[in-house]
């Protein structure tokens, strides 16, 4: 009953107008986002990080998350369109996306990512209503041992089940947590790694950081490649976006599947929206009774997936909201926007800001929402931006970065530094080097090393507290087991690879 | 012609990827160096120097089992685009120099500029459109109506 009224004051302030605009902004940004290849949704995030420190904390994590999930859903438009994966996990929806859309059935394809979407989300947030409020109360029992523990476990997970090789992800998460590691330590006040450089004196910024890995490399990635073989867009209208009832009949049950595999998936860490996708596909091919017409315009297949990987998103606030552990490099980034604004993650923040947790989560609800409305009667106009020519677009994009960058606090400094990352992004793309696990490691490295300094306090310097404290044995066993079978398994294969995503 | 032929294996060696792994060993090397400089501490009661060195060297571990790893992979060797990725950066250099000396606007004209000249054919008239439409959205929404700490134009 108590959590009932909660919920409700959640809604109550989620739905003021302020939280409506702010919710609206961030999702229309994300679809837009979303929709566009080339952008993906941690480079508008980073980007509209400045802007939301003139916020309200509430609104800005209504706004920043509103980004990250409402990408999702643009995703699909131009996979199904151009076959384009604007993101890895949209890759999958390409595979039946577009050859739908080559049969006409582009309209219908489209409402159909867009319902499972919503399913996929809604399953989602009842989990996290019902999930986040246990694990918070289970994490009230955490020291800095456990914390300690898990956070390692969260960091090894998300670098070695990406896309792509395992090791380079590990080798990246240890330059992200030496990247962490510049400017004055807090417990000495030694300057480490400044240069003499008075601007590094607080570490370098978490937005400078994201703008250039995921903002300036993604263009330097794109920039001066060849075009010529880019497809024009057929338009969609309203019409032929109407489902049949055997469309119907085929994608109900799929969707539900991808919606709480996607669920489970997001919920433990280092599983993303990209791997749930790929396993609700590999799920429906499996239990379908006529796999051969995947590959070729199978509903399902487009289905399925596509709530599994907004599931998956939405479920990746379940752990990063109750625990304050992020699974993956956006909810890192969502983690440090919060601490930005001078809130706390963790068991702490449910429950002595129940207002606000109740209102980001009945938020989300709210967002899912407009996002249904801005997908199905408004897809002419997704349609027509995805028309933007790319020569128009970087430029308006490194526009934002510039002065995003640049109003942080005035200064040039931030956009020489942002230059560095920009270019520094873009080599470790060249080598396939993943560019996610070392924001990870950027934001969760200090952290574990906060928890490892308090939890060697409070043990008095004995050692062995992480493996007597049982959770916490537990985590580091899981996060040892999880390194020698990334180990083993790349020295057994050399060039292992979980999957085998689809560059665009 | 002879002599290298033997060790021609299936793959040749990957020098790109090689170079790659190589820098990040000694990246790592260079941070555990650098660590030195700080009291270390112990393990207990870790002093300043105490985690650069520990990050440092499990990277550069990282770094050799890569080395090794990655000599003859079949990845081919990634094209560079030098050419647009200068022009590109060059612009965020423009803007950087000139944002704080003259203002939005200028700095805005000067990279939106350098930056279509990574794209070939440069058209004209769009770049013209670009330039005011960003000129005035910045004024607008991020001088005016956010605040941010800069100016339109100052001479």
């Amino acid at each position: 009953m108590d959590m009932l009224v909660q919920v409700l004051a959640g809604f109550q302030s989620a739905l003021t107008p302020e939280a409506l605009f702010y919710c609206f902004i961030g999702v229309t940004i994300g679809t837009l986002v979303g929709v566009l290849p080339g952008i993906g949704p941690l480079a508008a995030i980073s980007l509209a990080l400045p802007v939301t420190f003139y916020l309200d904390p509430t609104l800005a994590l209504i706004m920043l998350a509103g980004i990250f999930y409402g990408a999702q859903y643009g995703g699909s438009t131009a996979a199904i369109l151009l076959n384009i994966a604007g993101d890895a996990s949209s890759a999958v929806t390409c595979l039946d996306g577009y050859p739908l859309s080559r049969q006409g059935r582009a309209g219908v394809a489209l409402f159909v990512t867009t319902i499972a979407s919503f399913i996929g989300g809604s399953v989602a947030i009842l989990a996290l209503i019902g999930l986040a409020p246990v694990l918070a109360r289970l994490a009230l029992q955490f020291g800095p041992a456990e914390y300690f523990s898990i956070m390692l476990l969260g960091l090894i997970a998300a670098s070695t089940l990406s896309v792509g090789s395992p090791v380079k992800g590990l080798a990246m998460v240890l330059v992200g947590s030496v990247l962490g590691l510049v400017g004055m330590d807090v417990n000495s006040g030694q300057l480490r790694f400044t240069y003499g450089f008075m601007q590094l004196i607080d570490g370098v910024d978490l937005a400078v950081i994201a703008m250039g890995l995921f903002g300036l490399s993604e263009i330097l990635t794109n920039v001066g490649r060849d075009r010529s073989k880019e497809k024009p867009i057929s338009r969609v209208s309203l019409r032929s976006m109407i489902p049949t009832r055997e469309d119907i009949r085929i994608a109900t049950m799929p969707a539900m599947r991808g919606s709480l595999l996607g669920t489970a998936m997001g919920t433990l860490p280092g599983i993303g929206p990209t791997i749930a996708s790929f396993m609700a596909y590999a799920l429906e091919k499996r239990v379908s009774r006529t796999p051969e017409r995947f590959g070729k315009g199978a509903l399902e297949g487009v289905a399925s997936p596509e709530a599994a990987n907004n599931a998956s998103v939405q479920a990746a606030f379940i752990p990063t909201l109750s625990l304050g552990i992020p699974g993956n490099a956006v909810m890192a980034v969502m983690l440090g926007a919060m601490m930005i604004h001078g809130v706390v993650p963790g068991p702490g923040f449910l429950n002595d800001q129940p207002e606000m947790f109740w209102g980001l989560v009945a938020s989300f609800w709210i967002g899912n929402l407009m996002l249904l409305i801005l997908n199905i009667p408004l897809i002419g106009i997704w349609v027509r931006i995805l028309a933007i020519p790319y020569q128009l677009l970087y430029i308006i994009i490194v526009f934002f970065i510039c002065v995003g960058v640049f109003s942080l606090r005035g200064s040039s400094f931030d956009i020489f530094l942002v230059l560095i990352f920009g270019v520094a992004g873009y080599l470790l793309t060249l080598f396939r080097y993943p560019l996610a696990p070392l924001l990870l490691g950027f934001i969760l490295g200090p952290m574990i090393e906060q928890y490892f300094k308090r939890a060697m306090l409070i043990a008095r310097g004995d050692i062995t507290v992480f493996a007597m404290r049982p959770l916490s044995a537990v985590f580091l066993a899981l996060a040892l087991g999880l390194l020698v079978v990334t180990v083993v398994t790349f020295l057994r294969n050399r060039q292992s690879t979980i999957l085998v995503a689809e560059e665009n | 012609m002879t002599e290298g032929s033997h060790a021609a294996g299936p793959a040749r060696l990957n020098v790109g990827e090689i170079v790659a792994a190589v820098l990040l060993t000694l990246a790592g090397l260079y941070v555990a160096w650098e660590g030195t400089h700080f009291p270390l501490g112990t393990v207990v009661r870790m002093g300043p120097g105490f985690v650069p060195v520990a990050l440092g060297l499990m990277l550069a571990g990282i770094g050799v089992l890569l080395t090794l790893t990655v000599a003859r992979s079949p990845e081919p060797t990634p094209k560079f685009y030098v050419v647009p990725v200068a022009w590109v950066c060059s612009g965020l250099v423009a803007f950087g120099l000139l944002a704080e000396r003259f203002g939005l606007v200028p700095a805005t004209a000067a990279m939106v500029v350098l930056c279509a000249l990574a794209e070939r054919p440069v058209r004209l008239v769009p770049l013209a459109l670009l330039i005011i439409g960003l000129s005035a959205l910045g004024a607008i929404v991020f001088v005016e109506a956010l605040k941010l700490p800069m100016s339109i134009v100052r001479w």
